[in-house]
């Protein structure tokens, strides 16, 4: 890696990130996320705080949750729609200040849910979830929700005939994509299997496994691996 | 012996409090949002809003954005809104007005996932499990995100049927004045109305295709 500075707008790679090591970190869907365990809510105030200078030094802002045993940071650089340096800098800074404070992260369990609908054609059905869900359609015709509120849902376009996986026995449109960290999806999918569920497909492990529950219901457990 | 204090209100009991402007009753929640304009004003009312949970010993869950602060009352001894959100929740209008931020209650929502099923005992478990979720401490039909970030996900009875249809869908509670909008917006959307039998509890919709909606309220549900 060369010492020039990286430009500020280059949306950053898995293997990028991954390399960056900020071992507090993980990509989880399109966003860079920290659990910040603080153990009491005024140590989380005193993170968030410094967390909010740095942010406005830095003039880039993270979603932060803040609750009395733990803060969430979220990153990502909305003018690009994804990961970029800009991030992994304040990344690096708000670990440096949990370590300040004595809060430890924990990367387990970081989820990000994506419904997606399959539908013949999607383009009749974006302004009405949109409409549903208090948001707005983006530019790939997909309802977004400004507000965070609303999970991001995606439409999966044909018929589920077309796809590779055995034939169901019923008729499911809506999916759940679980987006987790990369080193969560193997153990998220042992748990599944423990709590009665099934693999359908791992063809495309680690990229994503099919699991079904007991009545034969699919979601999929989704990683950043393999994805280029 | 239990304080007054300590017991759960119900949606009715909350809407006949006085200075409650700014909030708006969810399930088991009392939830608003308010309009920071940049990230320096939501930081400064954190601030503010830590100092007050401090003092009365109750703390908010809150969500900072760039331009909003999203605050979720709950006293989570008792899952439910008690005196205690009550009189946190005066204290954060009272200091958002001081720092001339106003609230925007109508904005609050909450999505949930429902899923038809003959036996919620059988598939609660994977459910819990590929979400990374927890049991309502409450319901027995539901699993949902304890850190108040992911939709909640319920399992609505089914009778035995065959072939079994379309199991999903989609509940999106807001507050009673949003939902005549809401259902007016999505219908000029391409969606249509499959019930209002039940509303204002809640209004079945379904989209262009067939999949069906709720928008629901607290409303009747008491």
């Amino acid at each position: 890696m060369s010492d020039a500075t990286p430009d500020p707008k280059a949306r950053l790679t898995h293997d990028d990130i991954l390399a960056a090591g900020l071992d507090d970190w993980r990509k989880v869907l399109n966003r860079l996320k920290a659990r910040f365990r603080t153990g009491d809510f005024a140590t989380g105030v005193a993170l968030v705080d410094r967390i909010g200078a740095a942010a406005d030094e830095a003039n880039h802002h993270p979603d932060v949750q803040l609750t009395y045993p733990e803060v969430i940071v979220t990153l990502s650089s909305h003018d690009v729609g994804g990961i970029t340096s800009r991030d992994l800098d304040l990344a690096r800074r708000i670990s440096g200040f949990a370590a300040e404070l004595g809060a430890h992260a924990d990367t387990s369990g970081l989820t990000q849910l994506e419904p997606g609908l399959d539908s013949p054609a999607p383009q009749h059905l974006g302004a009405f979830y949109a409409a549903l869900l208090g948001g707005e359609v983006n530019d790939q015709g997909e309802p977004v929700d400004p507000s965070g509120q609303a999970p991001g849902l995606w439409f999966q376009k044909g018929e589920r005939g077309e796809s590779d996986l055995p034939a169901q026995d019923h008729e499911q449109r809506w999916h759940f994509d679980v987006w987790v960290p990369h080193d969560e999806g193997e153990r998220r999918l042992q748990a599944v299997l423990d709590a009665g569920g099934r693999l359908v497909s791992d063809a495309e492990a680690p990229s994503f496994w099919v699991v079904e529950d007991a009545d034969g219901n699919r979601s999929c457990i989704c990683t950043p691996l393999d994805r280029g | 012996m239990t304080r007054v204090s300590d017991d759960p209100l119900t949606y009715t009991q909350v809407a006949a409090e006085e200075g409650l402007g700014d909030w708006r009753m969810m399930f088991q929640t009392l939830e608003t949002r308010f309009d920071t304009g940049d990230f320096a004003t939501g930081l400064a009312l954190v601030a503010r809003i830590g100092e007050a949970a401090e003092e009365l010993g109750h703390h908010p869950e809150l969500d900072l954005r760039f331009s909003t602060l999203h605050v979720r009352l709950i006293s989570r001894d008792v899952f439910g809104v008690t005196r205690r959100d009550l009189d946190l929740a005066r204290r954060i209008s009272a200091l958002a007005a001081e720092a001339g931020v106003t609230a925007d209650p109508g904005a609050v929502e909450i999505v949930e996932l429902a899923l038809d099923t003959t036996d919620h005992a059988e598939v609660k478990p994977f459910w819990r499990t590929v979400l990374g979720y927890d049991d309502h401490p409450l319901h027995d039909r539901e699993v949902r995100d304890l850190t108040g970030i992911g939709p909640a996900m319920w399992f609505q009875h089914t009778d035995p049927h065959a072939p079994p249809v379309q199991r999903f869908h989609l509940d999106v509670r807001v507050p009673p004045e949003v939902a005549g909008p809401r259902i007016e917006a999505a219908l000029a959307a391409g969606g249509t109305l499959v019930s209002d039998e039940h509303a204002p509890a809640f209004t079945v919709l379904a989209d262009a295709q067939g999949n069906k909606a709720c928008i629901t309220t607290g409303l009747g549900r008491d």
